[in-house]
């Protein structure tokens, strides 16, 4: 039965003015002196304040110990409204709302702890993802420097195999239009070859016509020498012949001497001989001296035609090697030929396939340089994003501290 | 001693004749045979007339240098005896020494009688008397087994 404060004090004023009231009848009826009823009243009056007052201030003193209990962080305090349960009033009611805001409160708290637990948490995980993030963000922009690096060499690269592709190309031209000149050049030799063997073939034949005549010409030269030394012995036998007239004519005039004017016809006819004999020797001086011209010129004739028909025969060996040797040159000179022109087509095909790859190292090294600028801005966006996630790392940090601190208040409300 | 005509030939390189009176013939000069144990001067004995003929080398007797070479031999002859002497070449005969003139060589020898200078060039007239003694004591001293320079091979 719910009875107001105020008539609680309505109906305590009520009894206490009813036992002020009728107590000294009852005294006067007991027979007791009706003074006496006074005092008994003041007790009563006393007692009964004291212990209404009692039983209204035990539930604000629950009040307080539990407010007490919250201010200090406990939350698992109850509210003791065992006071006015048989008849509750206005303090029942407060002690009641304060318990429902205690368990409020409670709830709240609870909540609050394990919202800061998980904000800590979650703050912790935060901050070592931004972390983690923040050194995968910086090796990022490393690995983005290097690539960006290494761009640039490529694009360097490319454009250098590029330069050389091109160089490459035009010394591949060159090289086409020098095959094409070596292969005019091979044709016009190998017609100035076949010229040649031609040419060659009639002078073999007259080289062998001479060779014959040079043997016979050397043989003419031996049978002449041989004459040459007839006419050497002819003379020897004339020399001879000079002496014996000389020693002749010598002797007859040792006679004649020695006959005295006996002999002196006869030692004319001596001087005669002796004449004869200078003379005759004389003419065969000069014509030794002839024929020893002649023998001298004869063996070097000789010598020469030796020399000559020895050369001549090495030299129808060679002139046949030379001709075989014609022969086979003007097939290699050919063969050349045609080589050269099979080099001069793979060589313009060579360069116009460089000339293909010039154009696509130009392209690779345009795509390498759009590479290039394009991993410029992925550096530079990273930049700015590793800046975002250091200040994302500090946001996370300092979220870090402030759920510690969120998660100390929390903990200072004790609920269980 | 100029007098007469003279035989005159060529040693060594030097001229000389000798008295015409005294030649018995010239002739080609044979290979001779070479004698033991002779001087050098003696070159040995030919075969002439089918007779031995003691031959005398002139240029190892007059320029005291053996021949190397010699194309006649002088025949000498001289109281019966015949003596060969090989010589460089005979030139001629002269039929006498008319306007030569005395040389002064300073050295006499025996074979030699004297030095003239004929037809501008020194010529030596030569004793066959001489030379003939000379052989002679020239084959004494092979008997003798004497001598300095001999033909030691045999």
């Amino acid at each position: 039965l719910r009875i107001a404060l105020s008539h609680k004090f309505a109906l305590a004023f009520f009894a206490t003015a009813v036992v002020g009231a009728g107590l000294p009848q009852l005294l006067a009826a007991a027979g007791l002196p009706a003074w006496n009823a006074f005092p008994v009243v003041l007790l009563a009056g006393a007692w009964l304040g004291w212990a209404y007052a009692r039983r209204l201030t035990a539930n604000f003193l629950s009040l307080r110990n539990c407010a007490e209990s919250i201010s200090c962080g406990d939350l698992t305090g109850e509210v003791d409204i065992s006071g006015g349960r048989r008849f509750p009033d206005e303090t029942v009611d407060l002690a009641r709302a304060v318990g429902a805001m205690l368990q409020s409160l409670r709830e709240l708290v609870e909540h609050l702890q394990r919202a800061a637990d998980d904000v800590a948490r979650a703050s912790r995980e935060a901050a070592g993802s931004t972390q983690a993030l923040d050194t995968t963000s910086q090796s990022l922009a490393r690995a983005m420097d290097g690539l960006l690096s290494g761009a640039v060499d490529e694009q360097r690269d490319a454009e250098h195999i590029a330069n050389r592709m091109r160089e490459i190309a035009v010394a591949l031209r060159a090289n086409a239009d020098a095959a094409g000149e070596a292969a005019a050049s091979a044709a016009d030799v190998n017609q100035r070859a076949k010229s040649g063997v031609t040419v060659s073939r009639r002078s073999s034949a007259r080289l062998q016509t001479l060779f014959g005549e040079i043997e016979q010409a050397a043989a003419l030269a031996q049978v002449f020498d041989e004459r040459i030394r007839s006419a050497q012995r002819v003379t020897e036998m004339i020399f001879s012949v000079v002496e014996k007239a000389h020693l002749l004519s010598l002797n007859a005039s040792i006679e004649a001497a020695r006959a005295g004017d006996a002999g002196r016809g006869f030692g004319v006819v001596a001087e005669e001989i002796r004449k004869l004999a200078e003379g005759a020797g004389s003419s065969a001086e000069q014509i030794e001296q002839l024929v020893g011209a002649l023998e001298s010129e004869t063996r070097r004739l000789c010598a020469a035609n030796g020399a000559i028909g020895n050369a001549a025969r090495e030299s129808r060996d060679e002139v046949e090697g030379v001709f075989r040797s014609l022969e086979q040159l003007q097939f290699a000179v050919e063969e050349s030929s045609k080589r050269s022109d099979s080099i001069e087509r793979q060589a313009r095909a060579q360069a116009a396939g460089a000339e293909e790859l010039v154009g696509d190292a130009e392209r690779v090294a345009a795509l390498v340089g759009e590479g290039v600028k394009t991993a410029d801005e992925m550096r530079r966006g990273l930049a700015s994003q590793a800046q975002a996630v250091q200040e994302l790392v500090e946001q996370a940090a300092r979220l870090a501290d402030m759920s510690v601190q969120l998660e100390k208040v929390a903990r200072r409300f004790r609920t269980r | 001693v100029r007098s007469g005509p003279w035989l005159r030939f060529d040693l060594g390189g030097g001229a000389f004749a000798l008295p015409l009176e005294s030649v018995a013939e010239v002739t080609a000069a044979p290979r001779p045979r070479l004698i033991p144990l002779v001087p050098l001067e003696l070159a040995g004995v030919v075969r002439f007339r089918g007779e031995p003929l003691p031959v005398l080398d002139g240029g190892a007797l007059l320029v005291a240098r053996p021949l190397e070479r010699s194309r006649h031999l002088i025949v000498l002859e001289r109281g019966g005896l015949r003596l060969g002497m090989r010589v460089g070449e005979v030139s001629r005969i002269e039929a006498d020494l008319r306007g030569a003139v005395d040389l002064d060589d300073g050295e006499p020898r025996p074979e030699l009688a004297d030095w003239v200078l004929f037809r501008g060039r020194p010529l030596g007239l030569l004793r066959p008397d001489e030379l003939i003694a000379r052989a002679r004591e020239l084959f004494q001293q092979r008997s003798e087994g004497g001598g300095a320079s001999c033909h030691g091979a045999f």
